[in-house]
């Protein structure tokens, strides 16, 4: 009787969620129609109060989650891609552009993830909370995420959520079609921890006055503290965008124009002035008329298509991939993609190598390139102090082998830390922390090396007396620096290397003419090629006095002597053609005149037995 | 499938070859040894057969160990090799099959070696065989066949002009061509060594013993037109 409950139980409970969710998706409005569908809708704060744009005091701030989830799916949106990074059930996926904690006094730049990918590490281990995480990286997050489900949980004393309310989703971040969408202001009011206000100032919908940094840490907005009402952050509607009856008419688009995906996912050169972009077309598929979200497309799950190969079994899916759509067997073809022929490319180069590697990204050059990533370098915002050699440093195109094997060209940082180091590994010690036993032997290196920007290696000795500063946060491991790919404790090298962090790289893909090969086997084969022999330079380590180069024939495990040695071999190409065509010709004749004699043998008939006439007079 | 297809086709033929030494054994055991004095390949015969030889072994060596290996393509080294060898093989084929080809031609007698299986099977003497026997004349068309199939395909691998589809079958046709060339080469390899003592010094000396001669080539030997004494 009781495994019959036990049994019974989760019988019923599935299907009072199937149920639930089925009243959900009816309760859902549909047009039934392809047609555009006009938003022309109320505000609603986050309880689902209408808004009155006159008296925005009576109720919440317009909330995405309100006023959008009001008709959209706000928990299945709130499980896609871009949000469900903390969610440990969701499929980490290929490793993607990390977040990079950096600290320029510190000499600190650690790829962080809450996805598990190699080589990052949790922002949990470099001593970020889900707060302190939103407060630093929220400018190009979207909402959601850590910002809303980690929020609860967050045991950080400083943490201010009950303040700054949950960084919810914000539609329009990608929706908005509307030119007063204003995403560089994001980040100022994340700063100033205006979390639930952001949403209004950054859509245009209203301005937000105040700051919820100025409120103390135990406001309570339902019941405030006499005095402090005044400092919660004021909204003032823009009443030009409500029409008589209140409501607002959104101008959304399904899907997001490019250059919102841009404010998060731009990657400029840092060697060149950006005025120059004008020399090159970007990626082809946008110059065409497409759009992102062509490729990277999704559903009411935001489960965003990331278009690797092997993302998903899934043909729909499979199908939004360089291969799925220009060579797949099935729904290729789509948006009209030409299926290309490859005509002289040796078969084997499209099982050793991604799409991307030919067809993506800047060509290879002798040294990588340095670039700035919107997300690492916080790109969008305006700015007289932003410089190139601003941290943290990450470098492209590196053409190394994804976890299929193929070569494929690839973004790459080296990690570099303080940290101690246990029998189970390195743990970085957070920067604040360094500051806090090192940080005057930091500023006197820095100001010696000619400022922080520098980041060039630290020398030994500084290396040596910050360690010995950090001797007592280490307890029982050992303090280490890591850098340059090493790993340094007091007095030398501990032994050890720290790989570099890399991430494909898919974008910008070139035209068919502009792609590696297409000015023959030299694009890549010549001697000492950037392909092969291009070199990646590792940030300065205090063991060396330059950065430690190293080709990327190493990273791709390949032998670069030997890659050397298909140079000259391939300029006799056409001498051994030349050769194989004479050959042919020798072989061909041969055999055609001998079966034209043997026919007119055969037409001539036998005029003796064979089997009884004298041997030598039938020869 | 290649790979499984290979191993069958090599194991299987080099099985052929133990299993006959062994039921049958050499039809002329008593043919070998003597005084080599019959001249029977010129230099530039042996040069190109000797070329030939050692470009498909490199060839061979390199193409089905990567196939063997279960290596997806022929990749590395070995294809640098494989790539630098296919010339030499060309070439070495070309004058085997320009300089072999006017003793190769079927004549009516070959008929007579071909149904005694050249005595490989029932014993027989004195079969009548010019320069070449039937099987001989046979391998050489294979080869000759075979060998332009290979070097065709090759060549489009070499200078790709076709698509990946048409890539792929290109591949297939050097496959199967290369895969039935070291078939045929393992049983020539046998019939030209334990099968058949005192033969493989004819292609590195050049030179033959008349006994040889008679029992191989009974025909050439009465013609007697290469015929010349050592000294």
């Amino acid at each position: 009787m009781r495994n019959k409950r036990l049994f019974l139980l989760p019988c019923l409970i599935s299907a009072a969620a199937g149920l639930a969710a089925g009243l959900r998706a009816a309760e859902t409005p549909r047009t039934g129609s392809r047609a555009r569908f006009t938003h022309r809708v109320s505000l609603y704060d986050e309880s689902r109060e209408t808004i009155d744009p006159k008296e925005p005091s009576e109720t919440g701030p317009y909330s995405p989650v309100g006023t959008c989830g009001k008709c959209h799916d706000y928990d299945a949106v709130g499980n896609g891609r871009h949000y469900n990074a903390v969610d440990p059930e969701a499929p980490p996926g290929r490793p993607g552009e990390p977040w990079i904690l950096t600290d320029k006094a510190a000499r600190t730049q650690i790829p962080l993830s809450y996805r598990k990918w190699e080589g990052t590490f949790r922002p949990g281990d470099a001593g970020l909370s889900p707060w302190e995480f939103v407060q630093k990286f929220g400018h190009h997050m979207p909402g959601g995420g850590p910002g809303e489900k980690l929020a609860d949980g967050d045991k950080d004393p400083n943490a201010r959520w009950g303040v700054s309310g949950k960084l919810t989703i914000d539609c329009l971040t990608c929706h908005n079609a509307t030119p007063e969408h204003d995403q560089t202001q994001w980040g100022s009011l994340i700063k100033q921890q205006n979390y639930k206000w952001a949403h209004v100032a950054v859509s245009g919908l209203g301005v937000v006055r105040g700051s919820a940094m100025r409120l103390p840490d135990d406001f309570d907005p339902e019941m405030p503290e006499p005095g402090s009402e005044d400092l919660v952050p004021e909204i003032v509607y823009d009443q030009s965008r409500f029409d008589s009856d209140g409501r607002v008419l959104f101008n959304v688009q399904k899907k997001p124009d490019p250059r919102r995906c841009y404010f998060c996912h731009t990657v400029r050169r840092a060697d060149v002035e950006p005025v120059d972009d004008w020399k090159t077309d970007g990626d082809v598929h946008l110059a065409s008329g497409m759009g992102c979200s062509d490729c990277h497309a999704n559903g009411i799950s935001h489960n965003i298509v990331r278009g690797y190969e092997g993302e998903s079994a899934d043909l729909e899916r499979a199908s939004l991939t360089c291969r799925g759509c220009h060579l797949g067997d099935a729904n290729q073809g789509r948006f009209g993609a030409p299926r290309p022929r490859h005509a002289g490319l040796p078969g084997l180069h499209l099982d050793k190598l991604s799409c991307t590697a030919c067809h993506s990204g800047p060509k290879p050059e002798a040294q990588t390139i340095p670039v700035q990533t919107a997300m690492a370098h916080n790109l969008g915002p305006s700015s007289l102090h932003r410089g190139n050699d601003d941290p943290p440093r990450i470098v492209q195109p590196v053409f190394i082998r994804n976890a299929d094997g193929k070569i494929a060209p690839h973004r790459m940082m080296w990690p570099a830390f303080w940290g101690v180091m246990t029998g189970s590994g390195i743990q970085p010690i957070p920067p604040a922390k360094v500051a806090k036993a090192a940080g005057s032997i930091l500023k006197v290196a820095a100001s010696e090396e000619g400022g922080e920007k520098k980041a060039a290696g630290l020398a030994k000795e500084t290396v040596d007396k910050v360690l010995e500063a950090l001797a007592e946060t280490a307890g029982e491991g050992t303090a280490v620096y890591v850098s340059g790919g090493c790993v340094y404790s007091a007095g030398g090298k501990a032994g050890g290397e720290a790989k570099p962090y890399a991430w494909a790289m898919a974008h910008d893909v070139r035209p068919a003419q502009q792609s590696l090969g297409a000015g023959g086997c030299a694009d890549c084969h010549e001697k000492n090629s950037a392909f092969f022999h291009g070199t990646v330079t590792a940030d300065a380590s205090p063991a060396a006095d330059k950065p430690a180069s190293t080709a990327m024939s190493a990273f791709q495990g390949v032998d670069g002597e030997l890659m050397n040695c298909w140079a000259p071999a391939l300029k006799l190409r056409p001498v051994f053609t030349a050769v194989m065509l004479g050959s042919l010709a020798v072989m061909g004749i041969t055999v055609l005149h001998n079966l034209c004699l043997a026919i007119a043998g055969a037409l001539k008939g036998f005029e003796t037995c064979p089997f009884c006439a004298d041997e030598s007079e039938k020869e | 499938m290649f790979r499984v297809l290979a191993i069958a086709a090599i194991i299987g033929t080099a099985g052929a070859c133990v299993l006959h030494l062994l039921v049958f054994g050499p039809p002329h055991k008593d043919a070998g040894g003597g005084k080599p004095e019959i001249r029977r390949f010129s230099v530039l015969e042996r040069l190109a057969h000797a070329l030939t030889l050692l470009s498909f072994l490199t060839l061979g060596a390199t193409g089905f160990y990567a196939v063997l290996s279960g290596w997806p393509s022929l990749t590395g080294k070995l294809m640098l090799y494989h790539y630098y060898a296919a010339p030499a093989f060309a070439i070495g084929a070309a004058l085997i099959v320009a300089g072999w080809s006017a003793d190769a031609g079927f004549k009516p007698y070959d008929l007579r070696w071909m149904i005694q299986m050249g005595g490989y099977i029932w014993k027989r003497d004195h079969l009548p065989a010019g320069r070449f026997n039937a099987g001989q004349k046979a391998y050489f068309w294979i080869v000759a066949t075979a060998g332009f199939a290979v070097i065709l395909s090759g060549l489009g691998r070499l200078w790709p002009a076709l698509d990946p589809t048409g890539q792929c079958v290109l591949l297939w046709v050097h496959r199967l061509s290369a895969l039935f060339l070291v078939a045929w080469a393992l049983a020539h390899a046998y019939l030209g060594t334990l099968a058949n003592p005192g033969t493989i010094q004819a292609i590195i000396t050049g030179r033959v013993s008349e006994k040889w001669a008679k029992a191989h080539h009974p025909l050439w030997e009465k013609s007697g037109k290469d015929k010349e004494t050592s000294s």
